[in-house]
């Protein structure tokens, strides 16, 4: 475990090695290292405040507020479905019901064995095509209960692919 | 000081320049209702109890600087609507037990509710969060119940000037509450937050009641 | 084989690359080299039509053929249609939704015809990674006007001549924040373009963002020069990756063309632009609230009576804020000249209007028509109308902030002021229609739930207010209204919509009071006799199966 630290903390020197410490970068700076991350953990938000030259707890207010920041680990699969009036209307809420049945969370939560993380979004910015949902960085749209069942068996078999 | 005239509610007022309606109200033995300011702090307007009518328009009497020959109005009957529905939204949303609670007698929320005549049993049927946020007890020095904190930043101001904050809001929206990520040594233990505290959020710890004490409020 | 020259061009936004758009380019690009087609067909990215429930999407020119739901199955069959004897690929020509006539030219297709597209001109006729594309259509040649022909003074009484008001929602006069910012005290000045476009079912702004960035960076470099600007940012909210990566590609070839940097053009003028991104905050839509996204803090909107952001903004120095679609039009409006921008439009709402047409519509996409268009026109003859033969009920203009708008108000004019008058608002340009079969108790708890969401939280009028309306709303929809409930809903809207600190609290109430209004009936239904007159409210339908 000391090792992966290490290779942690590296990782945050490194990241923070393009910045000059400025009150400015924080948002740019906590974008960046839940993108290496995956999420903010308690001791990379310390090293950032430190870094910044802000209280621990200024940092991790500001993170916080922002609903992209991740305080707790994500899963591997990142679903979010589209909320967005267009999206409502044609059906949003029943895409979040099929998928909670599917893989057995709620809204906001992450799967046991942290394979998928489930949430809404406000609007994905793809009215047309609603309803949307998100897997990752693909973008589905007009989809359905029946569709949405389709789409996690191929998930689970990109799982088996991995392996 | 420079001086100046106006007027507040058909009386004559004599205020210092660069005071804001609500200190001048206050100071003159007019009540304002008010959450989010604490003399000595700088306002926020937060609260927003603290409206009055200027020029017939709705403002924050905290955040505005008296100017000579100012009409102020703090009892219209839009300004007292706009009170009565504001203390009554709060109300609803609160962990309403002044019974088992702290600041009971010495709350802010107490005080208002009996200048501007508001009562649980009158006023009108709003949903009740029956709030069931469990106590923060991490905190060294106090207890915070998040069920009881009307978000005036108080606390938090105040421990900015002592500590450089180690007291700060956490979320957004609806869900905010204090929260105090970090190392808590940094705290210097002075009290300031507990006691400017105006409800019964934060409260010492060592006097904490037993806790056997319901967190459900029993609403109407 | 013979092919006469062409330009194949498909969408790349990022609605048809949900659809495949990605793929159906490279199988395009692949028959290309494999027919040694190089030499006479030119193919091309484009960016967002606008029209994304057809995509993915690709013309053809120069006959203008458009089609749509191209699959990379259909490019064989397009390849053919390009041999001398080649017939346009009649299975992909869009479809007029009421008669099912095939339209071959987009020229023909009433959606695109009927609109006057200025901001989107360039949206899905040029590469937005080619600056060359964008020089080609007279890009950067209003900057060049502007630095070498125009004292500032000028280029912002040009700006206010044109009536140009502010697209991003509250429609201020642009010209007059111009000249508010290049007269106020302090330095350095700063220009942020507003790309923060949180309203639900809105995407004109990504639109442009992606299909043409260069619009707006030009339109922010006239004006940083006009006000005395030598940074600027492009706040692009988190959801659009696409935005950021085109916007940070235009700025690096603008820069290098030297339309950005230290001596602009050899003017002596140099200005820099960033793009920040966003990190999900509904609230950092408004300015004092974005100005502290961007200064690293929490952002939670000043109180009125403050500064205005063109005298006290960015780090407290006069900072320029304007909406992506209001940038985009100022090359035109310095290029054309601002008689030619009032000459559209009306009496006080000069220029076009850019609607992004959703929900229970035939033609869903984005719809640039000049102001004062009537409701119906945009519904109907663009829109295509209300598909599978239902009736339309209501149209939800301004997003959030906006209200419901039923069927007496469809002739209404739609600009700035007449939205207003009507209990709604322009907002960020969305409009959502709604058919028989929506509940409009429903859409009020809708806009509520994201309002709530979205509420910073320092006020209680809009924290404690939007959640108690919510829940209101939420018992009126699942069969627990009680008779009281609509009277609480106006009364506690309306002081919500009084005493909130900022614009999003202000307007929070607007969905649940408009449908009130003039849809009163359904919440009694919902209240009284336990019913959901369109069918939607699943405890409600429940209950009459039941009976």
């Amino acid at each position: 475990m000391a090792v992966d630290e290490e290779l942690e903390e590296g990782l945050l020197r490194e990241i923070l090695s393009f910045y000059k410490g400025e009150r400015a970068e924080l948002i740019p700076i906590l974008l960046e290292v839940q993108a290496n991350f995956g999420y903010l953990p308690d001791y990379a938000l310390q090293f950032i405040a430190s870094f910044i030259g802000i209280p621990e707890g200024e940092a991790y207010s500001v993170a916080s507020f922002y609903a992209l920041f991740r305080l707790a680990p994500l899963g591997r699969h990142r679903v979010t479905v589209c909320r967005g009036t267009a999206c409502h209307i044609r059906g949003a809420s029943q895409i979040v019901s099929e998928i909670e049945e599917l893989i057995s969370i709620k809204e906001g939560e992450t799967t046991p064995d942290l394979e998928y993380t489930l949430e809404t979004v406000a609007c994905i910015g793809c009215c047309a095509l609603a309803p949307c949902l998100r897997i990752d960085s693909r973008v589905h749209g007009e989809m359905t209960p029946e569709k949405v069942r389709e789409l996690f068996p191929a998930l689970g078999e990109e799982r088996q692919n991995v392996r | 000081m420079e001086e100046i005239g106006l007027t507040i509610d058909g009386l004559d007022i004599v205020a210092e320049k660069g005071n804001n309606i609500l200190e001048v109200a206050l100071k003159n033995n007019i009540y304002i209702p008010h959450l989010c300011y604490y003399p000595g702090l700088k306002p926020s307007g937060a609260c927003r109890l603290c409206v009055v009518e200027v020029g017939g328009e709705l403002m924050p009497s905290c955040l505005v600087p008296v100017v000579p020959r100012m009409v102020v109005t703090t009892n219209t009957p839009q300004v007292e609507r706009a009170r009565r529905a504001i203390v009554e939204l709060l109300i609803a949303d609160h962990h309403y037990d002044c019974r088992h609670c702290q600041a009971s007698g010495h709350c802010e929320l107490q005080r208002i509710m009996a200048r501007l005549h508001i009562s649980v049993k009158q006023m009108r049927p709003l949903r009740w969060a029956r709030k069931e946020i469990p106590q923060d007890t991490s905190h060294p020095l106090f207890d915070y119940d998040p069920g009881r904190c009307v978000l005036c930043s108080i606390c938090v101001k105040t421990c900015e000037r002592v500590s450089s904050g180690t007291i700060n809001f956490v979320g957004r929206g609806y869900g905010t509450k204090l929260g105090f990520f970090g190392d808590k040594s940094r705290c210097e233990s002075c009290r300031g937050c507990v006691e400017s505290c105006p409800v019964g959020a934060l409260v010492p710890k060592s006097t904490l009641p037993p806790s056997t004490e319901p967190s459900v409020t029993t609403g109407l | 084989m013979f092919v006469k020259q062409r330009t194949i061009s498909v969408c790349q936004g990022t609605g048809c690359i949900s659809g495949g758009a990605e793929q159906v380019y490279s199988f395009l690009d692949a028959g290309i080299d494999k027919l040694h087609l190089r030499d006479s067909v030119y193919l091309k990215r484009s960016g967002c039509h606008g029209f994304c429930q057809r995509g993915p999407l690709v013309t053809v020119e120069p006959e203008g053929i458009f089609y749509s739901k191209v699959t990379p199955e259909d490019v064989p069959a397009i390849f053919q249609s390009l041999l001398a004897e080649g017939k346009p690929v009649e299975r992909l020509f869009y479809r007029d939704p009421a008669t099912s006539r095939p339209i071959a030219h987009y020229r023909d297709i009433p959606f695109y015809s009927k609109q006057q597209r200025t901001v989107l001109r360039n949206c899905g006729n040029i590469d937005p990674e080619r600056i060359d594309d964008y020089l080609a259509t007279g890009g950067y040649q209003a900057l060049h006007r502007a630095l070498f022909e125009m004292p500032s003074e000028r280029i912002i009484d040009e700006v206010k001549r044109s009536g140009l008001r502010g697209l991003g929602g509250a429609g201020f006069p642009t010209g007059q924040k111009w000249e508010a910012c290049r007269q106020a005290a302090g330095a350095p000045k700063y220009v942020i373009c507003n790309g923060d476009e949180g309203d639900p079912g809105a995407f004109q702004d990504r639109s442009v963002m992606e299909g043409d960035p260069h619009s707006v960076l030009e339109g922010m470099i006239i004006a940083a020069f006009a006000i005395g600007a030598q940074r600027g940012f492009v706040y692009v909210r988190a959801e659009y990756p696409l935005a950021v990566k085109r916007l940070k590609i235009a700025i690096a070839q603008a820069k290098e063309r030297g339309f950005l940097g230290q001596d602009i053009l050899g003017s002596g003028f140099g200005f820099d632009i960033e793009v920040f991104q966003g990190a999900g905050a509904f609230v950092c839509g408004e300015s004092t609230a974005l100005v502290l996204s961007i200064e690293g803090r929490r952002g939670m909107p000043k109180p009125l009576p403050r500064p205005r952001t063109t005298e006290v903004g960015l780090w407290g120095k006069p900072t320029l804020l304007n909406n992506v679609k209001t940038f985009a039009n100022i090359p035109l409006v310095i290029s054309r000249g601002s008689a030619w921008f009032a000459s559209r439009g009306t009496g006080k709402s000069k220029g076009t209007a850019i609607f992004s047409l959703t929900g229970k519509i035939a033609n869903s996409g984005l719809i640039e028509v000049p102001m004062g268009v009537k409701l119906r026109e945009i519904i109907f003859d663009i829109g295509g109308g209300v598909p599978n033969g239902k009736a339309f009920k209501a149209v939800q203009t301004g997003g959030p902030s906006g209200g419901c708008l039923p069927a007496t108000l469809l002739d209404m004019p739609v600009d700035f002021d007449s939205l207003v008058a009507a209990g709604s608002m322009m907002g960020s340009g969305g409009m959502v229609v709604m058919d028989e079969d929506t509940c409009m108790v429903d859409v009020a708890r809708y806009f509520l739930d994201f309002t709530c969401r979205e509420s910073c939280g320092q006020c209680i009028p809009c924290r404690v207010g939007t959640k108690q309306m919510f829940d209101i709303l939420d018992d009126i929809t699942r069969g627990q209204g009680r008779p009281e409930d609509i009277d609480l809903l106006l009364e506690f809207g309306e002081v919500v919509a009084r005493t909130s600190l900022c614009g999003l609290g202000q307007s929070a109430p607007n969905p649940v009071l408009t449908t009130i209004r003039y849809f009163r009936d359904e919440y009694e239904a919902h209240i009284y006799k336990k019913r959901c007159p369109a069918g939607v409210c699943p405890e409600l339908i429940a209950k009459v199966g039941a009976d």
